[in-house]
């Protein structure tokens, strides 16, 4: 009686016993298991080679003769070892060409590690380029344990890999449309202001490919007189942007005009209701400034922002302005300026809510953890004390941040000494 | 990019009065989510929407302007709507923009409204 080791599709190894017995049987078994061996892999979908240590292709599928322009299998098993593959280019995903010898199953030959490598093949007649995944695995002689043949699986993943590269230059122009959406939404330069040092900082939530509805503008209102705005849009992406450029335009129109804080606001107000869909809701924070005798005079006028920050010389800091509503959503809208005098060597600070929104509900950064941070102002470099507010929410939020984030400070130096 | 939500929002019936509660984070993840519910609770004809913010950790200005859209609308249905007032960081964010002068609010979901 002859045992089999494996039973279900019958394909397990012949037992080594048997070939010391009947060898007539034994090659006759030999030779069917072979044939249901090859009836099976020549339909499989996936292109699948057989190749000795001399390169000699010693069984193909149709698949595989398919993927290598062969006419047939039997064409790539007749063929001498490497002609085939002189038909094409074989390069890595970096775009180096590979040579034979670094494909897995040669290197299964050479005993070294052989991982699934992804190659970039392009055929040399037609420049048709296809992304293939080749596998290899060895089959050793069960006696010596030599390597006699690589088993090569190759998968076209041309679909799949054409999807991803236009994917990511779909997501890279988008990226960059965004950027450049979002500098234009922004002063390209700020007035310079004689013995006043303005800095601004703008950090972009995780996403990168979203514009925020953050913004921040400097302009002269006259010759004495400089407008500080920072106000956030509701939303993200292209509509937000758009309504940031209307706001930003709007206000600068007004103070043409001739018109006071409270009343360019309102204008604003009247600029958003107007917007064909309506219900586009913006906060603002605008302070104009007027140049006073080693110091200035400041006039805010608050939009549902956040209240500005004065830091005194000694570190204590105050919110100031009067709570005035969000626009472009409640009508009509109440909106109170208030005044407050600026000493030289005094810090003003605006920022949007991105600032006290960074971190964990639970333990949000917070108007407390901002004020606190404020009281390091006086010691810092102005352009190093946005960056340690910046520096204060990125940890807090331990991650991407939930919403952009705009700084913008002010300070006036030190007397003029005569 | 789709941005996994952290709201929750636990829809009833009493009487005359839907009442939406909201619990967690109100944030543009949020927003589709308490549409979908007042939607949904105003297929009732409830005379009254009330938005039980108690149990509301978080809210920014999307969220804000989420319930300011949803206020509009029940003002067009004729429907009365109120908010409960929720954590000192909703309530910061209305009283700076003054949204709370604006919006019904009240202690509890049952409250009497006039």
């Amino acid at each position: 009686m002859r045992r089999r080791t494996s039973g279900a599709g019958g394909l397990g190894p012949v037992d080594r016993d048997e070939q010391r017995g009947d060898d007539g049987h034994l090659f006759a078994d030999l030779r069917r298991l072979e044939q249901r061996l090859e009836a099976i892999l020549i339909n499989v979908a996936e292109a699948i080679t057989v190749v000795d240590r001399s390169g000699q292709t010693i069984f193909a599928n149709q698949a595989a003769a398919e993927l290598l322009g062969a006419a047939s299998p039997g064409e790539l098993i007749s063929a001498e070892p490497g002609t085939i593959m002189r038909r094409f280019l074989v390069l890595d995903e970096q775009g180096h060409e590979l040579d034979l010898e670094d494909m897995p199953g040669r290197r299964l030959f050479r005993g070294e590690d052989a991982e699934p490598l992804l190659v970039r093949n392009i055929v040399r007649a037609t420049n048709e380029e296809r992304w293939i995944i080749a596998r290899s695995s060895p089959v050793a002689d069960p006696d010596t344990g030599e390597m006699l043949y690589a088993v090569n699986v190759f998968e076209n993943v041309t679909a799949i890999k054409r999807a991803q590269l236009a994917e990511s230059l779909l997501a890279e122009e988008r990226a960059q449309i965004a950027h450049t959406l979002q500098r234009a939404l922004l002063p390209e330069s700020l007035p310079e202001i004689d013995g006043v040092e303005i800095e601004t900082l703008y950090a972009a939530a995780g996403e990168l490919n979203e514009v925020g509805g953050d913004f921040y503008d400097v302009f002269d209102y006259d010759d004495a007189r400089t407008m500080l705005v920072i106000g956030d849009v509701c939303g993200k992406g292209p509509r937000a942007a758009g309504v940031t450029a209307l706001a930003r335009h709007t206000l600068r129109a007004a103070a043409i005009g001739g018109q006071s804080p409270a009343s360019m606001l309102a204008t604003l107000h009247q600029a958003l209701l107007r917007q064909p869909q309506g219900a586009d809701m913006c906060t603002v924070c605008l302070i104009m400034l007027a140049r006073e005798q080693d110091g200035a005079r400041l006039t805010i006028a608050l939009a549902g922002h956040p209240p500005p920050l004065l830091i005194r010389r000694d570190g204590a800091v105050e919110q100031i302005g009067r709570s005035g509503t969000v626009l472009g959503v409640i009508d009509p809208v109440s909106i109170e300026e208030s005044e407050i005098a600026l000493a030289s060597e005094e810090t003003l600070l605006l920022y949007t809510d991105g600032v006290i929104e960074a971190g964990r509900p639970s333990d949000l950064l917070g108007e407390h953890g901002l004020l606190e941070l404020c009281a390091a102002a006086p010691g810092l470099p102005l352009a190093g004390f946005l960056e340690h507010i910046e520096h204060a929410a990125l940890a807090r939020a331990g991650g991407p941040l939930r919403d952009d984030i705009a700084l913008l400070a002010l300070r006036i130096g030190p007397p003029k000494d005569g | 990019m789709a941005v996994e939500s952290n709201l929750l929002i636990d829809v009833s019936r009493e009487g005359e009065r839907a009442v939406l509660r909201l619990d967690g984070e109100l944030d543009l993840a949020g927003v589709p989510l308490l549409e979908d519910a007042a939607e949904q609770a105003a297929l009732d004809d409830p005379t009254t929407l009330v938005l039980d913010l108690r149990g509301l950790e978080f809210i920014d200005s999307t969220g804000l302007r989420a319930i300011l859209s949803l206020e509009e609308r029940c003002a067009e249905r004729g429907q009365t709507f109120a908010l409960v007032r929720g954590s000192e960081q909703v309530q910061r964010l209305m009283r700076m923009t003054r949204v709370d002068e604006h919006l019904k609010i009240i202690a509890s979901p049952e409250e009497i409204l006039l």
